[in-house]
Order: structure tokens, then sequence, then C-alpha cells
């Protein structure tokens, strides 16, 4: 995998990221941060949770995200009577060759959109967040594993909308960036209308990268050069949520391995060989976000948004988080 | 980035009133004022050790706030009340270093003897402030307990010009220095300094405040008015004695020699003390030997006190033989108001009985001295035995002196020839030590020998050197400190063993009566100072060659029958010289200012006025010059290839941060580069420098480590660096940029960030 960079230069990383982000774009109005950041996750391997309230693009933009890509894709719409199986698969009796079979579940495929992911019972969701975090199925002893690359895009509606069972934070820890799509502005949302007047944008979505490419990409990314100083500003930030006041809990482990994995995917959309700490410094809330909780104090302003709030909050503590730079002083 | 552009707008104007929230200007002036003020009190500490400590002080005072509010720019509350606090804990780190390093752990942790030392301390600084005169030595004790004074004043000044906000109440403390010497006896307050001292206390009340100009003023105003008057008006420690019925207060030191001309010269008179005899023959009460030459000058031993040397009872005279007649006298002493630790007894004592708190006997000089206590308002008894030598003992006394008296020999050795040339002239005919001392007394008592007790000060010898008793030789007028010394000198030239007493004279006779005796009262007129002789067998023995004063002992006077006569040339007995009554009293008491000082021809005054002139513009300099070297290092750095993208970096910070531009650490170089575009000037190639810095420091500090390290050097960045930062200085005015280049604000942040690490 070391090598891999070599099949995948600068000039043609770019040309592929800009052509599934101009793709995406032509379908959500607006959102070019959500979008990147969507691509981000995908090509830092990770998963992506998209949360907002009904209407504003959540599936959408996981659905435009897996057309532009030219990868195996299922879907799963979540519901309170989803059985595990359901996602993950099912072994069947074979009368005719008298042995249990394994039926593959949605989940076996290279992008896996999660549809209000928090609808489904606990037992559900954890069936589909443990694979993703294990990239494996196993039933009845026998373990399968899931494709590669694989990504689940999940969405899902504020917490305190009817009839959901919100994600325990352990499961939320699992996604690597949160985003939520916001409502588009009047412009963006004007020529939304009139470009669904005739038919859906969608539909007129083709691939873009293939399969062999996107692998080509995400080993780039993972050949992205981190410095110790910028390791060690994301571990400073990390630190610096679990010591501050107005949380109860902050940033676990695997949130700083994320945050840099992250940062190294949004370096290469930039073009850059290595790692910044403003790329830290952009993705601490879209990483950090759903993984915190504010003590009770901070949390009383609106449990649903208090995104809000706790994204005051990682602001705060970014901005405090010295920059690591090398003295200077003499030679 | 918004994280980023919330801490963003920061302008040159917000850089300012950081360095106003800061208070440096403030500071500097306050030390200024401070400088001022103290150097004021010149007029009662002698030399300029002690100001300088005080100055270093408030320096770490008031450094110690700058420094606190520096380091929590965003916490001004808390800055204002930490401030003092480590003002407290600087200046106290400080004192005991300077005081008590030998028995602090590490030379800075107070240890329980460390407590012991400044006890120790204050209780001789009590001593040392009551045994010397103005202007004083100021000595470790004395030290000690002016550098807690000032670092407490300093600390009150902290807290009002910075913690309270307000400035004008500074001069309560200023005004508390101008108490001191107000209130010290015989301190005067130095015009020229109070003068100087306003002066720069309305410039720190202007130098902030200007669209305040005439509140500052009326504040200032009565600030310097009541500071004029309250030393005026407040009851100084001599009225507060005389409320003990004591009357005025007379005091002497541990140099009474120095005081003795000002006493006597003083027009009015305070009554020291009054007596009575069993006997009713008044007598000399002595206070207190003087027998060391340092360098050239007279002066009393530091006397040790032994705690035995109780003066209930005394031990047999040193010296005097059995067959000398004695006859026993019986003193009955009230002191007056008397701040003396020497205590007037007559000679040779051989009990006190009667006293008030401590007091020792010195073995040599029978003298009574206290290093705990004063004379003022003592009643006691003095057992003595009046030494009624006769010529005939005195006689055979002849030339022989006893070992152990050199001490009583010594002379500095720059004594002018002329005083032994006089002393051979003078006891030509003269055999033995007897015959030489009545020659030497008659020689000083007669014509052309004057008693004046201005004439000395007028021409220019009133002091106590061996070069001031040749000059009195030679000008023939004096008063009781010129003939004593040239006696007592005279006779050390000749081999005689000789020392000064300085006391009183017998006093007058007073109307009213002690339980039946007569009543002598002794005033500062009376103060006197006379030779005594050591012979052989008899011990000490009193002389009086002054004319018109005193009294000529038996053993010593022509008219009595078997002492030698003497003819000395050109004298005559029958009109001896009488007391100088013209001319009015000399002009001494303006004190010693800076410019007198400066204009008295000695050039050390001139090397150290200059000296600390310099000293002072290269302290200010000292920042400037620290900045600029450090730039001028990196720019040279970058030049021969030693220099790295983020030493570049580092500087562009520091400009940033010295024109007022706040540029923190949590900051990253993207974000810095967003903040400096928009300052004004920083465009077109300024701003492509930049970016090319930027790209630089990121690929340097953030990208991969190239495979081999190039070490090339690097002019290209060397001269964007040079465009960058004259464009962040073409972005201000020139007296921000002059502030900066004087009083760069990244070397504070850079201390602190030293400060941190080790912290």
């Amino acid at each position: 995998m070391a090598q891999a960079t070599d099949s995948v230069d600068f000039a043609s990383f770019h040309a592929l990221t800009g052509k599934i982000l101009r793709g995406v774009e032509t379908v959500i109005d607006g959102k070019r941060e959500a979008v990147e950041l969507a691509l981000t996750t995908v090509l830092a391997e990770g998963h992506l949770l998209i949360e907002d309230v009904p209407g504003v693009g959540k599936t959408m933009l996981a659905k435009a995200l897996a057309r532009s890509i030219d990868c195996t894709v299922s879907r799963i719409q979540f519901t309170p009577d989803l059985l595990p199986s359901d996602v993950t698969g099912v072994s069947v009796f074979n009368q005719g060759r008298g042995e249990f079979e394994f039926k593959r579940g949605p989940v076996f495929a290279n992008l896996v959109i999660g549809d209000e992911i928090n609808r489904a019972s606990p037992k559900t969701q954890s069936a589909l967040l443990e694979s993703m975090e294990e990239g494996q199925v196993s039933v009845d002893g026998v373990t399968y594993p899931l494709a590669r690359p694989f990504t689940v895009v999940a969405t899902q509606n504020p917490v305190e909308m009817e009839g959901t069972y919100p994600l325990p934070e352990a499961q939320r820890d699992r996604f690597m960036v949160r985003i939520s799509m916001g409502y588009p502005d009047d412009l963006a949302e004007l020529a939304m209308l009139k470009r669904r007047e005739l038919s859906s944008p969608l539909d007129a979505l083709t691939p873009v990268v293939s399969l062999q490419q996107l692998s080509d990409m995400i080993a780039m990314v993972r050949g992205i050069y981190v410095s110790e100083a910028v390791e060690q500003y994301a571990v400073s930030i990390a630190q610096e949520t679990r010591r501050d006041r107005e949380l109860r809990l902050g940033a676990s482990p695997r949130a700083t391995l994320h945050l840099v994995r992250a940062a190294k995917a949004r370096a290469a959309l930039d073009g850059r060989e290595f790692v910044l700490p403003d790329d830290i410094d952009a993705l601490a809330v879209p990483v950090l976000g759903h993984r915190l909780i504010a003590s009770a104090r901070v949390a009383g302003a609106g449990s649903a948004f208090q995104s809000n709030s706790l994204a005051d909050i990682i602001h705060r503590i970014v901005a405090a988080t010295p920059v690591p730079l090398g003295a200077g002083a003499s030679a | 980035m918004p994280s980023r552009s919330t801490a963003g707008a920061v302008t040159a104007d917000r850089g300012r009133a950081a360095a106003r929230r800061v208070g440096v200007v403030r500071a500097v002036l306050l030390l200024g004022v401070f400088g001022v003020t103290l150097g004021g009190l010149h007029t009662i500490l002698e030399g300029v050790v002690w100001w300088i400590l005080s100055i270093l002080l408030c320096a770490i005072v008031f450094g110690a706030g700058l420094v606190v509010r520096a380091v929590l720019p965003t916490r001004i509350l808390l800055g204002r009340i930490l401030s003092p606090l480590v003002g407290i804990a600087a200046a106290s780190l400080a004192i005991i270093i300077r005081f008590s390093a030998d028995v602090s752990a590490w030379g800075f942790v107070p240890t329980p003897e460390t407590i012991e030392r400044f006890q120790k301390l204050v209780r001789d600084a009590g001593y040392s402030i009551t045994w010397q005169n103005v202007p004083a030595n100021a000595d470790e004790p004395i030290s000690f307990v002016l550098a807690l004074g000032v670092a407490a004043l300093a600390v009150v000044a902290e807290i009002f010009a910075f913690s309270l906000r307000l400035p004008a109440l500074v001069g309560l403390p200023l005004a508390a220095i101008f108490l001191v010497p107000g209130i010290t006896p015989e301190g005067a307050t130095d015009g020229w300094f109070f003068a100087g001292s306003a002066l720069a206390y309305l410039a720190l009340l202007l130098a902030e405040r200007p669209k305040k100009f005439l509140p500052a003023i009326a504040v200032g105003s009565i600030a310097v008015v009541s500071g004029l008057i309250l030393p005026g008006i407040l009851p100084s420690t001599e009225i507060t004695v005389t409320s003990s019925g004591l009357g005025p207060s007379v005091s002497t030191g541990v140099n009474p020699m120095i005081r003795l001309g000002d006493d006597l010269r003083e027009k009015e008179k305070h009554v020291a003390l009054t007596y009575s005899t069993v006997s009713g023959v008044p007598e000399y009460l002595r206070l207190v030997e003087v027998s060391n030459f340092y360098s050239n000058r007279w002066g009393p031993t530091q006397p040790y006190l032994d705690p035995d040397n109780r003066p209930n009872e005394f031990p047999r005279p040193p010296g005097l033989a059995v067959d000398v007649l004695t006859k026993r006298e019986v003193t009955y002493v009230h002191v007056a108001n008397l701040l003396s630790p020497w205590l007037p007894v007559p000679y040779p004592a051989s009990s006190v009985i009667g006293l008030d708190g401590s007091w020792q006997y010195l073995p040599a000089s029978f003298t009574v001295a206290s290093n705990q206590t004063l004379a003022r308002g003592q009643n006691y008894t003095v057992s003595s035995m009046k030494l009624l030598p006769t010529p005939e003992q005195l006689l055979a006394a002849g030339t022989r002196v006893p070992s152990g008296l050199s001490d009583y020999l010594a002379l500095p050795p720059d004594t002018p020839a002329i005083i032994a040339d006089t002393a051979k002239t003078v006891t030509e005919r003269a055999r033995g030590n007897y015959e030489k001392a009545i020659a030497i007394q008659e020689f000083l008592r007669s014509a052309p020998f004057q008693y004046s007790e201005t004439a000395p000060v007028a021409d220019g010898y009133d002091g106590t050197g061996v070069e001031y008793v040749a000059a009195f030789l030679e000008q023939h007028r004096g008063y009781c400190i010129h003939f004593a010394s040239a006696m007592a000198v005279m006779a050390r030239e000749l081999g005689i063993p000789s020392r000064i007493i300085v006391g009183f004279q017998p006093g007058h006779l007073k109307n009213g009566d002690d339980n039946g005796r007569k009543l002598f009262e002794v005033t500062t007129a009376d103060l006197h100072a006379w030779p005594e002789l050591y012979f052989s067998g008899i011990g000490w023995v009193r002389f009086e060659p002054t004319p018109s004063r005193g009294s000529v002992p038996e053993y010593a006077r022509q008219s009595a029958a078997g002492v030698p006569p003497v003819t000395v040339p050109g004298s005559d007995p029958a009109n001896p010289a009488t007391r100088d009554t013209e001319g009015g009293r000399p002009q001494l008491d303006a004190g010693p200012t800076v410019a007198r000082w400066l204009t008295s021809g000695d050039s050390t005054a001139w090397i150290i006025v200059g000296g600390t002139l310099a000293g002072l513009i290269a302290l200010i300099l000292l920042p400037a010059m620290m900045r600029s070297a450090r730039r001028r290092g990196r720019l040279r750095a970058l030049k021969s290839g030693s220099g790295t993208a983020a030493s570049a970096w580092h500087e562009i910070l520091e400009s940033a941060e010295d024109i007022g531009i706040i540029v923190g650490e949590t900051l990253t170089p993207r974000d810095v580069v967003a903040r400096l575009e928009r300052v004004r000037g920083m465009s077109g190639a300024g701003s492509d420098a930049l970016a090319r810095i930027l790209d630089a420091v990121e690929r340097e500090e953030f990208g991969r480590p190239p495979a081999v390290a190039a070490a090339a050097p690097k002019p290209e960045l060397a001269r964007d660096l040079t465009e960058v930062l004259s464009r962040l200085a073409g972005s201000v005015d020139s007296g921000t940029r002059m502030r900066a280049a004087l009083l760069p604000p990244s070397l504070v942040q850079r201390a602190r960030r030293v400060v941190a690490r080790f912290a």
C-alpha cells in the first residue's frame, strides 16, 4: 500500500476529486462545505453521519456521493421493526444442497446508506455499527469480510423528534465526521426548484471515479505526511477536551485518530502533501462535535442543537491551544 | 475557520490599548518619581548605595506588576489583584537574597535563621538610628529597614496606580518618604528634590490623562501642597518627646564630635541635664571617648558592650596607683531630653545606680553606654573618685609609658609635619611628659589662639581630621574640638598617650536646690571636648587647652604651687584669648544639594553622576539593543544559510507584537498571515513576500523532512523578511514605532515563554 501513492499523482487526484465535487453539487445546491466534508470522509475511510431535520437533502447527498463513484451501493431504511439480520444478512437452509447458506445483507457494499438510523432499535443499530468498526460480519460463527473500501453514510433526525432511539455515545464515536446540512439560502433554494421542475438531477449523475481509482486515492491520502508537531497539536486539543469544565465527555483516542486521518484527506484535497494545523482546526468541529457531551449547565440550552454550544466550546478550545512552531531562535 | 476569525479584527489601536493596560509608561514614570523622591533622603543618609538598592526594589515591584499584567492579558481583574501580590513576593525574594542569602536555603528560601537575621537587623537598625547622626551611614541594618519601607511604599504605589487606577493617590506614599527627613532630628527636606519629585509626580498624572488636564492639576496640586505642609504640621519626634516634660531634645549620636560645633553655634540653648553633688563642687561629665583615627579623622570606636560590665560596680581606674590622692564624690544626675546612647558621668566613676534599662561601662574609657535605651529621662546617682594627683607625682611619671597603650599613640601616616614641629618647639625646654603637657596646654590657651565657634567654619577647617588640626595651628582660631584635638595630636607626636573626651563642661548654678544640694544646669551650650593624657602611675588625667571654657584642673594650673612655669614664645598669659563674638552665624544649614555637591570641586561627584546617567541611559536602551541584536542575528543567519524559516517567522511575529498587533501563539501561520494582510501597506510585494515566508515556514515546520538536510543560504527569505518588516513598521505612526523600538513588548512575551518553559 505504501507504493500506492505512485499510481495516482496530485494532478489526477485533483482532477478526480474536482469531478466528484462538481457532480455532487449539481444535486446539492449551495452546500460546498458539507459536500467537501463528505468526500473527505470517504477518502479517509471514515463513516459519515449526516444529522438534520427531514427534507434538507441528507439522503440526496448520500445518494449523489454514491452515484458519483462506480461502486456497489446499498441503502437501508431504518425502521423500528428492522432486525439485525436485515442489515447483516441471514443464514438460510438450502434444501437442495442440504446445508445452511449465508444470504448477504445490504451491509455488503462499498457504500452503505443508512437512512434515519436512529429510528431503528438499538439492537439493529449496533449490528451495523459493529460491522462498521470491524469491517466484517460474523453470522453463525462464520466471519464474512466486508467490501473494500467501505463507507457508511448514515442520516439521522434530531434526537428529540418522535420515534427515535438516540445513538449511544459509543456508537456515535464510530462515525468519523458528523455534518449538519442546514437549510439552503434563498438563492440556492430557488435554483433547486428550477432544476427539479422537469426531472431529478440525481438521474443525470453518472459515475466519474472507478472503484480502483477510489482505492488509489484512498491510498494516496494515507501517504500524506503528518509532522510530529501537528500530531502533538491534535493530541493537545483532544487532551484539552478531556480537561475542559464545560464538557462532561471529552474526545476519545479514536477521535484523535479520526481527526488526523480526516486532516490528511483535507490536506490532499487542498493539494498539499502534508497536514497543517489549519486542517486540524477546520475539522475539529465536524470530527469532534458529535462525540463530546456538554456538562449539564451548557447542555440545558437545547439538547438537540447543543451542537451549537458544543461548537462554541470546541472553537474556544482550539483557539486556546498553542500551535506548535519551532523555536527558530537560532539555527 | 470560524474559530480564528472570531478573534479577528485586531488593529494597532488594540495593541496600544494593550500596552496601556499593561502600563509600561506609567510604571516607568512611577519609577522616576520614586527615584527622585528617594533621592531627597540624601539629607539624612550618606552615599548612594542605599539609593540604588531602593530604586532596584521599586523597579522589581513595578516590573513584577508589568509582567503579571502582560502574562494575564485577558484577566484584567485577576491581574490587578495579583500584581501587587507578585510585587510583594518579588521584593521579599530580593530582600532575602540581599540580606540573608548566607542563612537561607539555596540563598533565597527563608529559614528560621533568616527570620532571626531579620529580627536582629530590625533591632540593630533601632540602635544604629539612635547611635548615628545625620547624615547617617546607611549600614546593613538601616539599609534593611529602608528596603522594607521602600518595598512597602512601592507596593502601595503599585496598588494605587494600577490596581485601583488612582495614580493621584501615589502622592501619599511619596509624602511618606518626604516625612522621613522632616521627622528625623536635624534632618532637612531638600527643596530641589522636593520640586523635582513634585514635577515628576505631575508628569505621572498628566502622562495618561491628557483629557483630564484640569482635574489632574487640581489633584496633583493638592497632593503636592499637602506634601509640603504635612511635614510641618505633623508632630515631629522632638515635640513628641517634649511632651514627656523633659524639654527640647538634644541628640548626640555615636560621634558627638561632628555635631558639637552645630550645637554650640545653636543660639537657642536646650537643657541637657541637671545635677547636684554632695560637695557642692561642679563637675565635668563625660559622654564618650574619641581616641581612634578612621583614615585621618578622629572617631569613637564602635563600642563592644559586655553585658557583664554593669555599671553598679566599676573596676579600679586604669593606671591609678594607690598613692594618688582621691576624693570621694557623689553626683545626682537628672537627664532631660538628651537623645544619647552615652550616659553623662564624671571620671572616674566607681558605681552608677538607679538606671533604667540595660547600661554597660566600657573598661578602657570608663564611659557608660547602652544599645537599647537612651539617656533621656534617667535619674541616677554616681559615686566617683576625684583624682587629686600632685605635681610631684605627675613629674615623677617622667616619660615612661606602660605597654598596651599603643592605640592611644597612633597617628595617621599623613599627619602634617607642622603639628610635630609645633609640638617640639613648644616643649623645647620641658622635661618629662607632665611639663610637656603643661607647655602645650598653655601654648594653646595663650594668644594668638582665640576661641571662635565660627572661624573654622568660615575658613573651611571645621572638622576632626589631622589636616584641620594643622590648619587650626596656622589660623589660631577654633573651638573646643580644635583645641582638644590639637593637644591630643601634639601629645601623641611627643609620645604621650592621649584621647579626646566629649561631654559637658560643668554648667551653671541654677536657682533652686536638689534635696538641699546646689543644683547645676547643663545646656547644649555646655557641650565640650577636652583631652585626657596618660601618666604612668596616675592614669588618665584631664587637661583644658580651650581658652574661656571649662576650668583648668588644679595640677595643670600655672598659678598653683608646684606646677612648673612655662614660657611660650609670643604668649601672654595675662591676656587669655576671648570668645569670638563677631560675625553672624554662617549659612551652613542649607544642606547639601546635588548642585553644591557638584560644585564642591570633587571630581568623584562628576564621575558618579556621569556614571549614573550613562548607566541609566544604557538601562533605558537595553531592551532596544536586545531586540535589535536579535533581529540582526536572525537576518544574518538567514543570509548565511544557518537560519530557519521558523526564525524568520518568529521575527515577524515579534515585530507585529512590538507594534501592537496581537498574534498569539494559538494562531496558525495562516491565521497570522490573514491578520497581517489587513495591515495598512501590506499589499503587492509585501503580501507576496509574506506568502513566500508562510510557504517556507509551513514546509519547514509541517512538511515531510527532506532526505538531505539542505543548509543553503536563504537570501531571498532574508529579503522577504526585510520587506515584510518594513511594511509592518510603515503601518504605524512614528510614536508607536519609537515605543516599539525602545520598549518592545515581544521581549516581555519572550521572557514569559522562557519562564513558562521552566515553570
